[in-house]
């Protein structure tokens, strides 16, 4: 049996649970050896632990973020905090090209869409925002965005199929 | 759903399970038919390319492998215009000092009737890794006129896409024909154009 199994077996360990504390912590508390170490040492040792908590957090935040990278970066503090730094700035970067690629895309398929009734994109929207009857005060009626419209051509083809005759019919 | 009647092209639809990050949802392939005989290269090529990375459905997703198998058919008999049979030349290098080859097309006529369809098409589709394990294996390209698919696509000629007009108009629907699956309504319903 080594001395630490031995220890948490003693007298000494009684009323303590051995789950979560250290051993040295585990001694602490018992009351016999307070009465050798006072309280003042104790006092002492968790005010290190606490400084040494301060810094540790912004490490462990880091590290917490830079989850999935490869080799040490994942786990050291400073050679994760430059990619992870980079990271955010492309994470702030692409946000607001998140929203230019989807617009992108809604546009893609709407033509698609659109030129299986024989239009296609650019005339499409000329006629439903109501430019090319714009002097008779006709059309235009269709608020629908590209999004709306992407996802009807998507998903629910005899609805878009309605709008395209819609605007068609006013356009004629 | 294909309106049977004003479908200039065929396709049979298939569903086939599996893509690239496709969640939930299954691909539905048709197969295309093609007869490449006095077309321009070129001009047949950027029909093509866009039908094999689906962007003629609007389904497209550029992540997910959403596009369609072509079949080409004398593919031989594809024309350049101009002089470039004899002045077109295709350069590659084999890794050794002095290992540029040339060829003029007419050349690679002679020797791989297919590669001159196939390296047009294939330039006009990005290099990614979508393209290179899912969609070139789609693309099926033919000397002669016989081809093995004929389960999938049907043996009467009459299945083919139209020729790839010289001046497009502003509407062309990517060599598909104006009825490719347009949603119809059931016959009872009324319906405009």
């Amino acid at each position: 049996m080594t001395f630490f199994a031995s220890l948490q077996r003693s007298p000494i360990m009684k009323g303590v649970s051995t789950k979560t504390t250290t051993i040295f912590s585990k001694l602490m508390r018992n009351p016999l050896m307070q009465q050798h170490y006072p309280v003042q040492q104790q006092m002492q040792t968790t005010q290190q632990l606490q400084i040494r908590g301060m810094a540790s957090k912004k490490h462990k935040r880091v590290i917490k973020m830079a989850k999935g990278y490869r080799g040490r970066a994942n786990r050291c503090f400073r050679l994760a905090l430059s990619r992870v730094e980079k990271a955010l700035q492309y994470a702030y970067r692409d946000r607001k090209v998140k929203k230019r690629k989807f617009r992108s895309l809604w546009i893609q398929r709407l033509n698609a869409g659109v030129r299986q009734y024989g239009l296609n994109y650019s005339q499409f929207i000329h006629m439903m925002s109501g430019k090319s009857r714009a002097a008779e005060g006709v059309g235009g009626n269709v608020k629908l965005n590209r999004k709306m419209l992407a996802d009807l051509a998507c998903n629910e083809p005899f609805s878009f199929k309605a709008v395209v005759d819609v605007v068609k019919m006013t356009n004629k | 759903s294909i309106d049977q009647r004003g479908c200039a092209c065929s396709c049979l639809l298939q569903n086939l399970l599996s893509t690239m990050s496709f969640p939930g949802r299954q691909a539905q392939r048709a197969w295309h038919l093609i007869d490449a005989s006095n077309q321009t290269v070129g001009r047949l090529a950027a029909t093509i390319a866009p039908i094999l990375k689906g962007k003629h459905k609007p389904t497209y997703r550029p992540n997910g492998d959403c596009g369609d198998y072509v079949v080409v058919i004398n593919a031989d008999k594809v024309d350049f215009t101009g002089k470039k049979w004899t002045d077109k030349l295709y350069r590659h290098h084999t890794g050794y000092p002095g290992g540029l080859k040339t060829r003029r097309a007419l050349d690679l006529l002679q020797r791989q009737p297919e590669s001159i369809l196939r390296k047009a098409t294939l330039g006009m589709l990005s290099r990614n890794n979508l393209r290179h394990k899912y969609i070139e294996p789609r693309l099926r390209i033919y000397a002669g006129s016989e081809h093995p698919y004929a389960s999938m696509i049907g043996t009467d000629m009459s299945n083919t896409m139209e020729p790839v007009p010289r001046k497009k108009e502003a509407n062309y629907h990517f060599g598909l024909g104006k009825g490719y699956a347009g949603a119809t309504l059931p016959k009872d319903r009324k319906s405009d154009s």
